[in-house]
């Protein structure tokens, strides 16, 4: 007697499961992770800043982050999941992108004590939820923030001597009142080379902008990444600060400038496009990546935080039910989401000519009083 | 929109050179036509009906007949498995081997001598259907009120492991060319379009040696790539416009190229549309290849005809190709016009558990129809919601359960949906 299966289909499936997937980011992330050590390492020993410890540092970091995102996972697991199949690399990986977008100055046991959030926060959104709707590298991100507030543990573990006189590009501007020029914001850091290969001051692995481009592409290429969302969140960051810069007269530098410093582009590729806290339509990612730019951009300019990359990617999740609503329905009927469009870009505007014309104003008010100084 | 590659799993049925089965004790003829059970009974048990008598008839709009396969006796009525893995009733003919046609029509020499409404009678009344799978009348394509620009003969066959459209192309080029220029010829037709995949080599060849002297036809090469077969995106493909419900209403028409064939046994005899050949293939069955088959045999007896299973315990039946087919309980499935492959697979199901969606988008990326399946998996109890995301527009290609990283049967759920949606129209 022949025991026939019946099942619903499909009868053949895509070899790339969700580990697959995983490990080829896995692997990609190790560039990072290798660039990191080069650029916070090996570079410091070799002009004998540091000695061997300051060489191996870096690779410590990252490592007690992504043991112990696997080991609260595997506890997690066992307590919560134990019948469901473990995708370690998923893990790996969380723990990677999260100590990546660290400055190295942050104590190991924040950084392992936000490794424990990363994944406790998972678990959690997924237990109460069934769905991720905030990024849980950021909570973990934003959990080290708060404990640097509190302060109650001794800081500075370690610091790249590379990277100790300046502090970070985007830190350093915003300590200027007006919009600052070339020689005060970017030629202290070097050159915007410096800057597209990485070799400024920021995250473990944010800096390199070269890197993390080679890499979105490759996911790209690879089909593996929500490209749109990097593509419109940094185009839409650069056409704002194009027109801020305009405002006060500064050149194609200035956006240049304000793309590659920071974690936004790191984060728009690896965290902002991150599948569970991002748009599955397309045109919800196209709006996704609109409002985050803006935000961004709100946040960079109008708050105290000097970033804002990280904190918007935050955010802005939260509305991706609407977004995706609207990429859906758009999908059939595109006119139905040209509202959403036409605010984005009016938002756009808004702030770029607001945030431009406040900066004017502050120019000029510089200018008369140097002037009043001058006469004086 | 993206489109998948599925080139693997062909050459499995077509290395073997393809076999007749015609010699079937009984044969169960279903009382269903494209999943219309509406049928009108036009024999009794003791009747003996000739090969190509109308034993039934659809009812409704498309009143199209169905033919005994065989000639014989009408022994009884059973329930068999159809394609759709229900059970449906058939007329059983006990074989008397003779083969007999109640008239023999003769030879018609010159393919072309029919005015536009005898073809259209002659589809109808031979029961020619869409052998691509859909089992759609085809006589209603040409009976558009709407002048037809366009012929396109979809070579493509875009699921994997099918192969029987290719192997019957290849042998039978010379029919398929004569009874697509009596098509053009008959219906004004000034274009006719081949569409056939850039890497089936073989069939480009055999076509290219043909196709020289028929000046209006020709022979586009298309990428080999999945759910480019769906008439819709072929159609936007080949020529560029899109349409709402037919391609009738664009003035193009898609005939599959076993249609086509049918059309000329139609077209050259009169001969009803009996037999058909089909791919059985997969991991389970010995010797997998294509069999030219009569309507109403069961898919057992082909089976053991062509050597047996390799295996017994956990085996998957497949009416269908491994995308759209559905898995059938038993082997008691029965041979029909619009079933283009038996598929017998070691199961795969259970070697991976389906995991928690992780929203790559991929579903929606790839979705031919443009839908949105992973949102309508989280909206299945919204059904305001449900309803805006239009699940009703899906074709059932499986590319969005094929492409799953998490293992979910995303299309099973998009069915789900689209039943509660039509259900609360």
């Amino acid at each position: 007697m022949k025991d026939f299966q019946v099942g619903t289909g499909t009868y053949v499936i895509t070899e790339k499961n969700n580990q697959k997937r995983s490990i080829q980011l896995f692997c990609l992330l190790c560039i990072l992770i290798l660039f990191s050590v080069i650029k916070n390492g090996l570079l410091p020993y070799l002009s004998k800043q540091v000695g061997l410890s300051g060489l191996f540092f870096p690779i410590l970091f990252v490592l007690s982050g992504m043991i112990m995102t696997l080991l609260v996972d595997l506890i997690c697991h066992q307590l919560l999941e134990p019948n469901k199949k473990i995708n370690y690399f998923h893990s790996l990986n969380l723990g990677i992108i999260y100590t990546l977008i660290l400055p190295l100055y942050t104590p190991l046991l924040f950084v392992v004590l936000g490794a424990a959030v990363v994944i406790i926060f998972e678990y959690f959104m997924r237990k109460l939820f069934g769905k991720i709707y905030l990024s849980p590298v950021l909570v973990g991100w934003i959990f080290i923030m708060g404990l640097h507030l509190l302060s109650f543990i001794p800081t500075l573990d370690y610091l790249n001597p590379l990277e100790v006189e300046l502090g970070t590009p985007l830190g350093m501007a915003s300590t200027i009142s007006d919009l600052g020029n070339y020689q005060t914001i970017v030629e202290p850091y070097g050159s915007l080379l410096d800057f597209i290969l990485g070799f400024v001051p920021g995250g473990v692995g944010t800096t390199s902008i070269l890197l993390c481009m080679m890499l979105a592409i490759y996911l790209t290429i690879k089909k593996e990444l929500k490209w749109r969302i990097p593509l419109v969140t940094i185009a839409t960051v650069f056409g704002m600060t194009f027109m801020i810069g305009e405002f006060s007269h500064l050149s194609l530098w200035y956006p240049l400038f304000q793309i590659c410093s920071g974690s936004l582009v790191f984060g728009s590729i690896f965290i902002a496009a991150y599948d569970e806290t991002s748009p599955v339509t397309p045109i919800g990612q196209v709006l996704y990546g609109l409002f985050l730019g803006v935000l961004i951009v709100i946040l960079r300019y109008m708050t105290p935080l000097t970033d804002g990359a990280l904190a918007a990617m935050l955010i802005i999740p939260v509305f991706n039910s609407v977004f995706d609503y609207i990429g859906a329905i758009a999908r059939f009927h595109f006119t139905k989401s040209v509202i959403a469009f036409i605010i984005a870009w009016f938002l756009i505007l808004l702030f770029a000519c607001f945030i431009g014309i406040q900066n004017m104003k502050q120019e000029k008010m510089i200018e008369t009083r140097v002037e009043q100084i001058d006469l004086m | 929109m993206l489109s998948v590659k599925l080139h693997k799993w062909k050459k499995i049925s077509s290395k073997t050179q393809a076999s007749i089965y015609n010699k079937p004790a009984y044969v169960y003829i279903p009382l269903i036509s494209q999943d219309d059970d509406n049928i009108t009974l036009l024999v009794k048990k003791g009747d003996y009906v000739y090969k190509g008598s109308i034993i039934a008839r659809r009812k409704g709009n498309l009143r199209i007949p169905i033919h005994s396969s065989i000639s014989g006796t009408v022994v009884g009525f059973e329930e068999k498995y159809y394609q759709n893995g229900k059970l449906e009733k058939c007329i059983v003919i006990e074989n008397d081997y003779k083969e007999k046609y109640q008239v023999n029509k003769g030879v018609k020499r010159n393919l072309t001598k029919y005015s536009k409404e005898e073809f259209i009678e002659l589809l109808k009344e031979c029961g020619v259907v869409g052998l691509g799978g859909t089992g759609f009348p085809t006589y209603v394509k040409y009976s558009s009120k709407r002048k037809i620009n366009t012929l396109i003969i979809n070579a493509i066959e875009a699921e994997p492991y099918i192969t029987c459209d290719s192997v019957l192309a290849a042998s039978k080029c010379e029919e398929i060319l004569e009874a697509i220029d009596a098509i053009m010829e008959i219906n004004q037709i000034p274009e006719a379009i081949i569409a056939v995949k850039k890497t089936n080599t073989e069939l480009i060849h055999t076509i290219n040696n043909f196709i020289g002297t028929y000046l209006r036809i020709k022979l586009v090469l298309v990428p080999d790539i999945y759910t480019l077969g769906y008439e819709k995106k072929l159609v936007q493909y080949l020529k560029h416009v899109s349409y709402q419900k037919y391609s009738m209403d664009v003035g193009i028409v898609v005939n599959n190229i076993s249609t086509i064939y049918a059309i000329y046994q139609a077209l050259k005899y009169q001969h009803p549309l009996t037999e058909r050949m089909i791919t059985f293939t997969g991991d389970a069955l010995k010797k997998p290849q294509n069999v030219i088959v009569k309507n109403g045999v069961l898919v057992e007896e082909v089976i053991e005809h062509i050597g047996g299973y390799k295996r017994d315990k956990k085996i998957q039946l497949i009416a269908g190709g491994p995308m759209m087919g559905r898995a059938i309980p038993s082997s008691d499935l029965v041979v029909t016009s619009n079933l283009n492959c038996v598929l017998v697979l070691k199961p795969n199901t259970g070697k991976e558990v389906s995991e928690v969606c992780v929203h790559c988008g991929k579903c929606v990326e790839y979705c031919p129809t443009r839908l949105s399946p992973v949102l309508i998996k989280e909206h299945l109890n919204h059904p305001k919601i449900l309803k805006q995301l239009e699940p009703q527009r899906c074709i059932e290609c499986g590319l969005c359960t094929y492409l799953c990283p998490s293992r979910i049967k995303v299309r099973d759920m998009v069915q789900e949906a689209k039943q509660k949606v039509g259900g609360s129209k």
